[in-house]
């Protein structure tokens, strides 16, 4: 019987697991600790350890950093490129910049490079700007070169990508379908099959990347589908994308590239499904967990995604959130810097971890500052799975702060929050204003572990009128992972400027695209689906460089594509101009929407700790020590409302109110927080 | 209570954040690809005396590039005549820092009463103010040759423009919608950061305020200072030779003669050629930015700038050299700057050894203009080329990046050049053998090949094609010089550096940059990396 949908995702530290039983309406979440020497294992563990039938378990979505790291810590595989005679070096040329952060490193080190340039060939063929091929591909050179990279197995799977193929794909697909043939145990990525978007180096730094991390990730895919199929799951497997959208595990592993940010996509996706619960169309997301905070816009009920994405320095032309990764998290380490109190963006992380972890570290953190202003509760910290240790923070704070300083460790303490939240919230106004936005037009959702402790303090500072909670935040990124939908899509070149004439043709493509990838999702799933279709044209004024992806109906007139599209354009970047406009591609995304659990808190199964009491706390709102009331978010009745200073536990992490906020609970279980003049 | 610790670093991070707010609203709303993709702006927050508090910086050598045009606005406007919301525009080259289509507006904030508390600052390059030639100016040979100049007017009075003044500027550019939206982003960006500093001074109180700036500003000298400590003292001099004015053949000598004292860096220029006929005059503001910034790699490459880190350097150039140009000589041309940056390098490497080798040390790039074969419109596009860089006494120098000066400048994409302009490229490849050897080695520099596909003039844009780099311990600078070769194979070969050429269909040219120079000598190199390079066809020989 299909009861149970069951959501893992796997972040620096923990696995978090969240159940949802649909017959009971009731939602399970726990922790275990990550296994980083075999990652599959401890999913396949937290199966283990459900207490429920798994056949009885219909869906399982899973976000991972498997990709991601295995990109950070250049733990892919041998790749090799295919691409035009004469532009081999692309890749290795790349765009020429530094960062900003290298910007002034005149002895920049450079590091080898990702691909050898060994393993590059290049073969004859070459199609031109418009589309036209100028020379036909020499499929002998393509048959040598690929038996030459493969060779003893040296290169384990090959990028092909060649110049123009956005506007022209014949070439590449006619090579990928020669070495998929000829090369059956050579995994084969192209750049104009990840995205049809034009950029020679973006595109092939993309295909590399998929190559580079998808003997890794269908490896691991493959033994956690037989770890859980063992233990009789024989339900849908999902795997996040980097967008929000859920792939079938075969889907994930033909396509690896788009999830490598699943994991803080599922957080994401979960701010959207609040959203659209709670008739919210602004929401401002942030994440925080052991090291680091990230934060996400929802703008009229629609995440916005990264404009030019990037992983380590590398170019990824994928629909990923615009997920801002800013070094604010409880492990985050305050130092003295001569005159200046500097707190991040390293971070003791979970190894060594925070002073009062007793596992090592010895600099004082942002949770040995929590623990001394009583915001944490050292006799019951994570429902008691975690030790920690007041004499310890105090410790690395006199050590590393106090006595530099000259002052006490009250202010100490106090001093690490506030610089950590002025600059925390200087970065989250700098990112709403590239869209021209004011945090006060927003709602704060705040999750993670970290989520409540410092959510308040960011509200407060970017004076935000409200700001959420949802029931169990500690585990909110594994929980929004059930809120996603199947999720394809497919694209197509255009090339047209917006007219009368073109959008005739825009139409008969759009048709084309929505039979050819609906033929393709049934295929892939074996099922006779029936997905909504939803269609994106990448579209830029004629001689600009980038596009902007808006809404295409197949009602469209170019008068309305073009006015959508300028109007877009005026909002993205202040100014619009009445100029010609140019169609480049066109994507149909396709989602068969799952079944989803409601937000609700009487749906939780809880355990969360001691009984309410009164504590000491240091109240923001004064700048001294108040005491509070201290309660379990379990006995927290829908309707309750109170005014901080006040901490409210729940299993995974505290929330810490001040004395110029209110809370009050929703019908739902969120808490909702609003600030109160004094 | 809060440590002043804490309160130091959060005035600091909020001044930051106001420029770097300051910043995302000029990028976010402005017309012109030079601003938002090459990022060919300066953006500052200074005090009433016009010290730096914060910037947001866009090309990497613009690190203090509007503190120049502000000392000078200082000394020549009457600053009791200026009101809340006057925005003043600044592009005369000789006070300014940069040439004339570097347009640098500047808004006073008055924070209570009738004083100016802080200036803001913002420079962006403007696409069209009515020089000579569209595009880039390679051939002037005086300033009013480059462009209108406004010398510090009012261009807003109290928060309303003149329409009189504006009319002037629109009817002296021949692209005056497009300034008309830069102008609007600059302007935009201007009251950003008015806002925020307004913010700041709320929160901590004027006083606070004004102290919080003057310990950051002793503390960022401090820091310099301390860096300076491991500097040998003594002086150094260098030389390098720019290839010519663009005018006539002959080479131009640039000298620098660095002094560092207990608590002193100075560089002197005095030692370089006078003034040129030619557009390659550098005033004398961009000499000093182009001097600080090679001093922040040297003393504080990690920390966000403010005046403070500047105390020390003194710069010196006499009014009529090369790089204290006075009117009414040409300046157009910034790539003098380009190749004397690494002056200051060459002056210290002996005696410093975590000083890199010279880079290929130019912007090696092309322009190409025309009208466009299918689509019937004018075109321009340009391409800044990557050059090798010098390696260091611990490893090889980079690959095919844009000049130090330049370094967050990005190449442009073969397909975005071949969709907007009348080109197709041959080849684009590293060059082997072109990084200079040593125990490490040099960067390598690119090769480009391509054939004009319809009637187009191209412009290659090198101005250090005639000498190479250099290495120290045995490290021998790039085979390779920059330059272009026009017509290759063709009996009309011709291999340039500045150059202008129309060219027609069919026809080709190469483009070269050079590499990096090594570092120690080649014998000592390991073997691994000797067999890395030439696995790798870095090394063929």
């Amino acid at each position: 019987m299909a009861k149970y949908k069951f959501s893992i995702d796997i972040g620096g530290t923990f696995i978090d697991a969240v159940l949802f039983d649909f017959t009971n309406e009731e939602l399970v979440a726990f922790k275990l600790p990550t296994t980083p020497e075999d990652p599959a294992a401890g999913v396949i563990a937290a199966a283990e350890r459900l207490n429920v039938p798994v056949d009885e378990i219909f869906e399982f979505v899973h976000g991972t950093t498997l990709g991601l790291n295995a990109i950070l810590e250049r733990k892919g595989t041998t790749v090799g490129i295919i691409t035009n005679s004469g532009f081999e070096d692309i890749f290795e040329i790349g765009r020429g910049n530094l960062n900003f952060t290298d910007m002034y490193r005149f002895d920049y080190e450079q590091s080898r490079k990702i691909v050898e340039r060994r393993h590059v060939r290049g073969v004859g063929g070459r199609i031109d700007s418009w589309g036209r091929e100028v020379a036909p591909l020499d499929v002998e050179a393509l048959r040598r070169s690929a038996a030459e990279l493969a060779r003893d197995g040296e290169c384990k799977a090959l990028a092909v990508s060649f110049l123009h193929s956005y506007a022209n794909d014949a070439h590449e697909v006619r090579a990928v379908e020669l070495l998929h043939r000829e090369f059956p145990g050579v995994e084969i990525s192209s750049g104009a099959a990840l995205a049809r978007e034009y950029r020679e180096y973006e595109r092939t730094s993309t295909a590399v990347l998929d190559a580079y991390i998808k003997p890794v990730l269908k490896n691991y895919l493959g033994r956690v589908s037989g770890g859980i199929e063992s233990l009789g799951f024989n339900g849908n497997k999902y795997i996040m994308n980097s967008s929000g959208g859920a792939l079938t595990f075969d889907m994930g592993e033909a396509n690896p590239v788009s999830t490598v940010m699943s994991g803080p996509a599922g957080g994401v996706a979960g701010a959207l499904y609040f959203a659209k619960h709670t008739g919210k169309k602004n929401i401002l997301s942030i994440d925080i967990g052991g090291t680091s905070l990230d934060a996400c816009l929802i703008i009229d009920f629609e995440p916005t995604d990264v404009f030019e994405a990037e992983i380590d320095n590398f170019p990824i032309l994928q629909p990923i959130f615009d997920i801002r990764n800013l070094g604010a998290g409880g492990g985050s380490i305050a130092r003295v810097d001569h005159k200046l109190l500097r707190v991040g963006p390293q971070s003791a992380g979970a190894v060594p971890g925070p002073a009062c972890y007793g596992r090592g570290g010895k600099s004082a953190t942002v949770t040995d500052a929590a623990l001394m202003l009583g915001y944490l509760d050292s006799s019951d910290f994570m429902s008691g799975e975690l030790k920690i240790a007041k004499d310890l923070a105090l410790a690395a704070l006199s050590e590393d702060i106090c006595k530099p300083l000259s002052i006490g460790v009250d202010e100490a303490a106090k001093s690490i929050f506030e610089v950590l939240v002025s600059q925390t919230s200087s970065s989250i106004k700098e990112m709403l204003l590239e869209r021209g936005r004011d945090p006060r037009d927003f709602t704060l959702l705040a999750f993670g572990g970290c989520g409540p402790l410092l959510g308040p303090m960011i509200q407060r500072e970017l004076e935000i009128p409200e700001l959420l909670i949802p029931p169990l935040p500690s585990v909110f990124s594994a929980w929004g992972m059930m809120a996603s939908d199947l999720s394809f899509s497919d694209s197509t070149s255009v090339l047209e400027s917006i007219s009368e004439d073109s959008l005739a043709r825009l139409r008969s493509a759009s048709e084309n695209l929505a039979a050819k990838s609906l033929a393709e999702l049934r295929r892939r799933i074996g099922a006779d689906v029936a997905p909504n279709a939803k269609f994106l044209a990448r579209i830029r004024f004629i001689g600009q460089e980038h596009t902007l992806s808006v809404d295409y109906f197949e009602t469209d007139t170019h008068e309305t594509l073009f006015r959508r599209f300028s109007d877009s354009h005026l909002d993205r970047f202040g100014h619009t101009f009445d100029e010609p406009a140019e169609i480049v591609s066109l994507s149909i995304r396709l989602t068969i929407v799952t079944r989803k659990p409601a937000i609700s808190r009487d749906r939780i199964r809880r355990d969360d700790g001691d009984a309410p009491a009164k504590s000491e706390i240091l109240d923001m709102a004064t700048g001294a020590l108040a005491e509070s009331l201290r309660s379990r978010r379990s006995e927290l009745q829908p309707g309750f409302s109170a005014k901080g200073p006040m901490l409210v536990k729940d299993e995974g992490s505290t929330l810490v109110i001040h004395g110029d906020q209110q809370i009050s609970v929703e019908e739902n279980g969120v808490i909702s927080v609003s600030l109160v003049e004094r | 209570m809060t440590s002043r610790a804490a309160e130091l670093e959060i005035v600091s991070g909020l001044f930051l954040s106001a420029a770097e707010q300051m910043r995302r609203t000029l990028v976010r709303t402005a017309f012109n690809a030079v601003i938002y993709e090459v990022l060919d702006f300066g953006i500052s927050i200074a005090d009433r005396q016009g010290r730096m508090i914060a910037e947001a910086a866009g090309i990497t050598s613009f690190i203090g590039a509007n503190d120049y045009a502000l000392n000078t606005l200082i000394r020549k406007l009457d600053l009791s005549t200026l009101r809340p919301g006057d925005v003043v525009m600044l592009n005369y080259p000789y006070w300014n820092s940069a040439h004339a289509s570097d347009a640098l507006l500047m808004a006073p904030v008055f924070i209570d009463g009738d004083d100016i508390d802080i200036f803001l600052c913002v420079r962006a390059h403007w696409l069209d103010i009515g020089a000579k030639d569209s595009g880039y100016v390679i051939d002037s040979c005086d300033i009013h040759q480059e462009g209108l100049i406004l010398p510090g007017v009012r261009v807003i009075k109290e928060g309303k423009l003149d329409e009189d003044l504006w009319k002037i500027l629109e009817f002296n550019s021949r692209l005056p919608e497009a300034i008309r939206g830069d102008f609007g982003a600059q302007v935009a960006s201007l009251r950003t950061g008015e806002k925020c500093v307004r913010d700041i001074f709320r929160k901590f109180g004027k006083a606070n305020t004004l102290d919080a700036i003057e310990e950051l500003i002793d503390n960022a000298d401090w820091e310099t200072r301390q860096a300076l400590k491991d500097f040998p003292k003594g002086s150094w001099t260098a030389e390098e030779w720019l290839d010519d004015d663009g005018i006539s053949d002959e080479m131009i000598k640039m000298a620098v003669k660095v002094t560092i004292g207990d608590d002193k860096f100075t560089a002197d220029f005095n030692g370089s050629d006078s003034m040129v006929k030619g557009p390659v005059n550098v005033p004398f503001g961009a000499t000093v930015t182009m001097t600080k910034t090679y001093f922040k790699f040297l003393t504080s490459p990690n920390s966000p700038s403010n005046h403070g880190h500047y105390r020390a350097l003194e710069v010196k150039a006499d009014p009529g050299k090369l790089f204290h140009a006075i009117y009414p000589s040409a300046t157009y041309m910034p790539w003098t700057k380009m190749v004397a940056f690494e002056m200051i390098a060459k002056a210290l490497a002996p005696v410093v050894d975590w000083i890199p080798m010279s880079s290929g040390g130019d912007e090696p790039g092309f322009m190409a203009v025309g009208r466009h074969a299918r689509t019937g419109g004018t075109f321009v596009v340009s391409n800044n080329e990557g050059i090798g860089w010098g390696a260091t006494h611990k490893h090889d120098g980079a690959n095919a990046l844009q000049h130090p000066s330049t370094s967050t400048v990005r190449n442009t994409p073969i397909e975005v050049l071949e969709r907007q302009a009348n080109l197709f490229h041959e080849e684009l490849a590293l060059i082997n053998d072109s990084g200079g050897t040593g125990k490490f080695r040099g960067g390598l520099g690119v090769r480009r090949q391509v054939r004009i596909t319809s009637e187009t003039e191209v412009i290659s844009m090198k101005k250090k094609s005639k000498t190479g780099g250099w290495g120290l311990k045995g490290g021998k600078p790039s085979p390779v010089k920059n330059h272009m070769v026009l017509w290759p194979g063709e009996e009309r070969e011709k291999k340039v550096g500045l150059y202008r050429a129309r060219m027609q269909a069919g026809e080709r040219f190469i483009n070269h940059s050079a590499g990096g120079a090594g570092w120690g000598d080649p014998g000592q190199r390991e073997k691994e990396a000797v067999e890395y390079d030439l696995r790798n066809r870095y090394v063929t020989r």
